[in-house]
């Protein structure tokens, strides 16, 4: 399992350009919530479910699909950069 | 407050104004200068109250949702900075009832002992001016909050700019009640000049500059905070405050220099009362929707 610890800080900084100050909070109710995990122990292999649950989450706060599909691919760029970063382990 | 405990408490101030308007007898200046029977003068009395108990619906509403939301963050800064704007707004949304209470019970009690008018005057005039320094001096308590947790400062030259619009306010308020306390006789306040400039006129000028301050904290807040969601939802809740604070400038204004208790008067004064009602009823319902809207990011 490819751990990262700065994962979720990476999360919450691509989300604070959407939610602002409630972003650290939405991130951590959202793994907690849905991943039923501590936020610290979030792992990249966790990351495509979590933005399932982010995508759901947002939609019942926008109707605006563009912005959605857009914070969306933010993180999903996360995922295919700790996807294609050597794993430390395997050096 | 809970939401229930909220309107059950808003219900009563409502059901205790409309008792005491039908109960209490006439004003006798309405009366004779409309050429009003007792009827026709508590018709006409329900009819200007029942828009105005919209108005407190609206403010109740407003500081209600404003409360909730700031409960699901109490452990942040701007939780804290937030619950304190509620409890100002609080302040604001109880104050309309409660001086109407106060203004049907003097009014009432002059009726019968015309002697107690002064007393009744000075009263309502002081319980109004209190209820505005504490109002807005806890919403700026909680805008300055706001501001801190930026970690910025406001400009200089709009800090200036905002002085010297008020400056300009407050010379032309001063001027404004000075010509009418020099043409009344009994004058409004039924004090000497000496206790209302410094009594009334200079503590209601400094809560108002509070209120402008906190107008203006809370649209810097607003620029500088980020997040696309959170501040569609920010800068609704942000106009609406902006909106209260400055219609309840103009209303107390009005209220202040008003010399009779329960008198109702159509001339340009209750139109231009009317105009700011809806103004800060709307002011309140932008609160509320910006604060359901916020609220709904923290339970998501």
């Amino acid at each position: 399992m490819a751990t990262s610890p700065n994962l979720y800080q990476r999360v919450v900084r691509i989300t604070h350009i959407y939610l602002g100050p409630a972003a650290d909070r939405f991130i951590a109710r959202q793994v907690e919530n849905h991943l039923h995990k501590d936020p610290s122990r979030m792992t990249t292999d966790d990351l495509e479910h979590l933005i399932d649950w982010i995508r759901v989450a947002v939609s019942l706060l926008t109707d605006d699909a563009e912005i959605i599909e857009e914070y969306v691919q933010q993180l999903q760029r996360l995922t295919d950069h700790d996807k294609h970063k050597p794993n430390p382990k395997d050096r | 407050m809970k939401p229930n405990r909220t309107f059950l408490s808003f219900s009563a101030l409502v059901v205790i104004d409309v008792l005491l308007t039908i109960l209490l007898p006439p004003n006798a200046a309405t009366v004779r200068t409309y050429h009003l029977s007792g009827l026709e003068y508590h018709i006409l009395a329900l009819l200007v109250l029942l828009p105005i108990i919209i108005v407190w619906f609206a403010a109740f509403y407003g500081y209600s949702s404003l409360d909730q939301y700031a409960n699901t963050i109490t452990r942040t800064a701007d939780g804290k900075a937030f619950l304190k704007i509620a409890a100002g707004l609080r302040w604001l949304a109880w104050s309309m009832p409660i001086t109407a209470i106060l203004n049907n019970v003097f009014g009432g009690i002059a009726h019968a002992h015309p002697a107690a008018l002064t007393g009744g005057l000075i009263v309502a005039h002081y319980v109004n001016l209190g209820i505005s320094l504490v109002a807005f001096t806890i919403i700026g308590n909680g805008t300055s909050g706001l501001v801190q947790a930026t970690n910025k400062h406001l400009s200089l030259r709009t800090i200036r700019l905002l002085l010297a619009g008020f400056i300009a306010l407050a010379v032309a308020y001063c001027y404004g009640t000075i010509a009418d306390l020099q043409h009344q006789h009994p004058n409004t306040y039924r004090l000497p000049m000496g206790l209302i400039m410094f009594t009334i006129v200079a503590p209601y000028l400094y809560a108002w500059l509070i209120g402008l301050l906190a107008s203006y904290q809370i649209a810097f807040y607003c620029r500088q905070v980020r997040g696309v969601f959170y501040n569609r939802a920010l800068t609704m809740f942000a106009s609406g405050l902006a909106m209260a604070i400055l219609s309840s400038v103009v209303l107390q204004y009005l209220v202040s220099s008003s010399g009779d208790l329960s008198q109702i008067n159509f001339d340009g004064r209750l139109l231009l009362a009317y105009v700011f009602l809806v103004v800060f009823a709307i002011g309140f319902i932008m609160v509320a929707l910006g604060s359901n809207k916020l609220k709904k990011i923290e339970e998501v």
